[in-house]
């Protein structure tokens, strides 16, 4: 189920996702899925969580939204890892330098807010949330948003 | 380009509402924020008004207002605090949402880039060097915090019932606790630091420092005129730590009021 490059070997999102620090209850669930499989997943009861990790950075905002709305359907809870807007000023220097790393689609994605504004703009419910990598990334715990619950 | 910020004006209410909505403790520390808010905003338009500012730093302005403590609503529910060092940088955070939710796509890059720097910037203890749109927003913007702070610390502080921990940052009301560096800054005329802060008595004298961080001339005017800093500084008490730095703040006030000048250090 992971993503591969045409030549068989794992894309890089696949070598970088090991990279992530998943919470204990996110590291069996299926990581970046392909678009058929999601799709699949949409027509049953959904799986207990799904794993997205840089792949929503490289999209455009509606395209990473309309990904996280398939995936929403798809999982009941969804582990997203990407890149991270800064939120105290120690996370300035690592959020510049994956800006610069990532190029125009990584700025791009930090403009509009990163991964919190993704989640944010698909209407996904943060129910957990760990920044790494100096605050460069994070690691979401998302739901699809129910009356009365807490969003933290 | 015109004044009208009617939909971000109504897009803060609901933002705010749908966090207070979530808290389930306690909220009054997001309804001062939110009142805090639009004091603000009435304070920079004045600052805009008095001073005379054109377009886009006047559009600049009051949006900077608008925003410049949005991030304090999702601070307090994820942290139950407003102490950045002990949870995020509000103004780094702010900036966070504006671009999360989308909030200047339709604004002028100038205009955007001015409002985000001011957000950011809001809170520094000193700004660094910045093009003149961004400088004087960020200036207006601070000058307008600080005014209306000094109004909630007021109420608060000196009014009839006991006040909230959180809005002096839970420092000790202990009338013998004193930080050097907060005197030191109050005697040598210049703004004192949060991080000095030992107790609500300090908090007292930084705010009276705030003098020497007015940069308009409107802002000077209602900083003597509104009383509060005065009032602040009267309740010290006369035997105790912070009776010099309170006369030495006091009788500034007192020439700024008669000479509409401010001896800097």
């Amino acid at each position: 189920m992971l993503e591969r490059a045409s030549h068989g070997k794992p894309a890089l999102s696949g070598l970088l996702a090991d990279c992530v620090p998943w919470p204990t209850a996110a590291r069996t669930a299926p990581l970046n899925p392909v678009r058929a499989s999601l799709e699949d997943w949409t027509h049953g009861p959904g799986l207990p969580a799904i794993r997205l990790a840089w792949t929503l950075y490289p999209r455009t905002a509606q395209d990473a939204a309309d990904w996280l709305t398939l995936a929403a359907r798809a999982g009941h809870m969804l582990w997203l890892a990407d890149l991270r807007a800064a939120e105290r000023n120690l996370d300035l220097p690592a959020v510049l330098l994956a800006g610069m790393l990532t190029g125009k689609r990584g700025r791009r994605f930090l403009a509009s807010g990163g991964l919190e504004g993704c989640a944010a703009r698909a209407g996904l419910r943060v129910v957990w949330r760990q920044p790494f990598w100096a605050g460069a990334a994070l690691v979401l715990g998302l739901t699809r948003p129910t009356s009365g619950n807490r969003q933290i | 380009m015109d004044n009208n910020i009617h939909s971000h004006e109504q897009w803060l209410r609901k933002h705010a509402a749908s966090i207070r909505a979530q808290e389930q403790e306690d909220p009054v520390p997001l309804d001062l924020k939110l009142q805090h808010t639009f004091c603000v905003l009435e304070q920079a338009r004045r600052i805009v008004a008095s001073e005379g500012f054109g377009q886009p730093l006047a559009r600049c302005c009051h949006l900077a207002a608008l925003y410049h403590d949005v991030a304090r609503f999702t601070q307090y529910l994820r942290y139950r605090t407003f102490r950045d060092s002990l949870s995020r940088n509000h103004g780094l955070m702010g900036v966070g949402i504006l671009k999360r939710e989308q909030r200047l796509v339709a604004e002028s890059p100038q205009v955007r880039k001015a409002v985000q720097t001011a957000v950011a910037l809001h809170n520094r203890f000193a700004l660094p060097p910045l093009p003149s749109l961004m400088q004087t927003t960020t200036l207006v913007i601070r000058d307008a915090d600080k005014l209306d702070i000094l109004r909630v610390m007021d109420e608060h502080l000196n009014g009839p019932g006991p006040y909230c921990p959180t809005i002096v940052l839970s420092q000790p009301d202990d009338p013998t606790k004193a930080g050097a560096e907060v005197l030191k800054a109050a005697l040598e005329g210049r703004p004192a630091a949060y991080t000095d802060l030992c107790s609500v008595n300090d908090f007292r004298v930084l705010l009276g420092t705030w003098l020497y961080d007015m940069h308009f001339a409107a802002s000077r005017s209602s900083f003597v005129e509104n009383g509060h800093a005065r009032r602040l500084l009267e309740a010290l008490p006369d035997d105790g730590p912070h009776a010099r730095a309170r006369d030495v703040l006091l009788a500034r006030l007192e020439h700024v009021t008669h000479t509409q000048e401010v001896c800097h250090a």
